[in-house]
């Protein structure tokens, strides 16, 4: 831009620029500023499943019309004792060899309660020390992402067995 | 030396102080803003598992539920702990006590939220998980058309079910899209009810946002 005298010219760029930079910082300063929205989301359930399984009795379960399966089982006499918890009932069921019964029982308590996005795996070894059978399983994610676990202990025949809860995404 | 020149390294020393000064501004204006904004984040997730960890103890006094009017917020000064456990260590969870929070939340929503010592919003649902379609349910006191669940509706097809209180279905608080929420925190618990597995969920919520 030509005005004429020197020096002039050159403010005039200056102030160009300055605008220019200004510009640029109050577009910096309202992305910087802009809202984000947060969400999060937290699970929390290995603890508060087997807790909810050491509360509730079989008999309670066998009561509840919502756990048809448990009426079932309870009307085979197949737990004993009959007002064992229903941590108690699975773990007994599992090892006296009654499989199926065990794993319907874990289904029928826990398979609705957690999110399908989430991997359910209700375990029991037959001592310290020995490998973990499946009660009950459900798959999640492949990537197993782990979410909690927790452990309830029966004492069968004289010896300790671990049950163990575990929910993973 | 020549004119023009001496402007020109004035200018472009000003631009410099310039650039620099504004540099730190915004440095020191972001820094402060990201330090003081609140709520923080953690504290909306802090706040669910609080309400979700007081909701699933017994309260204080263990036996609040006998002690305060629900329909009245000024006999609530006794209460300094509102849960619903039926004892400590138990998973269970006291019809009485949750019929209560129903109708305190129905009383007044303000005074329920300053008795959670919660500085968000928050909602809690209570759900149970049952089948309408099973003959057991269809054949019991509790079967779905009873409670307003009509076939062939969604409720009807879903396995998931609020859970019922005397005082009505277990819902407390304002729900995140009733309330315009822009953050949001979702907890679930589990807990036994009526001899039935819930699922608690405690959302908090505000109308703020971070950065």
């Amino acid at each position: 831009m030509a005005v004429g005298r020197k020096g002039i010219v050159l403010t005039l760029d200056a102030l160009f620029a300055l605008a220019l930079l200004l510009l640029s910082t109050v577009l910096i300063l309202i992305l910087l500023s802009r809202p984000l929205p947060l969400d999060v989301y937290g699970f929390e359930p290995a603890s508060d499943l087997m807790g909810a399984m050491r509360t509730v009795s079989m008999a309670e379960l066998a009561a509840n019309p919502r756990y048809p399966y448990a009426a079932s089982v309870a009307a085979r006499n197949l737990t004993d004792p009959y007002n064992a918890s229903v941590a108690d009932s699975i773990g007994e069921l599992f090892l006296s060899g009654r499989t199926e019964e065990a794993g319907g029982l874990a289904r029928e308590f826990l398979g609705d309660a957690v999110p399908a996005t989430f991997g359910v795996e209700l375990m029991m070894n037959t001592g310290p020390g020995t490998a973990f059978s499946y009660i009950y399983s459900r798959p999640g994610s492949a990537s197993k992402n782990f979410v909690g676990v927790d452990r309830h202990l029966i004492y069968y025949n004289g010896v300790e067995r671990e049950m163990r809860l575990v929910i993973y995404r | 030396m020549r004119k023009g020149q001496v402007w020109s390294y004035d200018i472009l020393t000003a631009v410099v102080v310039f650039i620099i000064t504004f540099a730190f501004l915004i440095f020191f204006w972001w820094s402060v803003t990201t330090l003081t904004t609140e709520p923080r984040p953690e504290g909306l997730a802090l706040g669910a598992r609080d309400i979700s960890d007081a909701l699933l103890s017994p309260g204080n006094p263990e036996d609040w539920n006998t002690v305060v009017d629900p329909g009245d917020a000024g006999t609530w000064g006794a209460i300094s702990l509102l849960g619903m456990g039926e004892e400590f260590g138990s998973q269970e969870i006291s019809i009485d006590k949750a019929s209560k929070l129903v109708q305190m939340d129905a009383t007044n929503y303000t005074a329920l939220k300053a008795k959670l010592r919660i500085n968000y919003n928050f909602y809690v649902e209570m759900k149970e998980f049952y089948n309408c379609s099973e003959t057991s349910i269809i054949w019991s006191p509790m079967n779905c058309t009873a409670r307003g669940i009509l076939p062939g509706t969604s409720e009807w097809n879903s396995l998931e079910h609020f859970a019922s209180t005397p005082s009505g279905n277990f819902t407390l608080g304002i729900g995140p899209d009733a309330g315009g929420a822009r953050s949001v925190s979702v907890l679930n618990r589990f807990a036994i009810y009526n001899g039935s597995l819930v699922r608690l969920k405690v959302i908090t919520w505000t109308n703020q946002t971070w950065q």
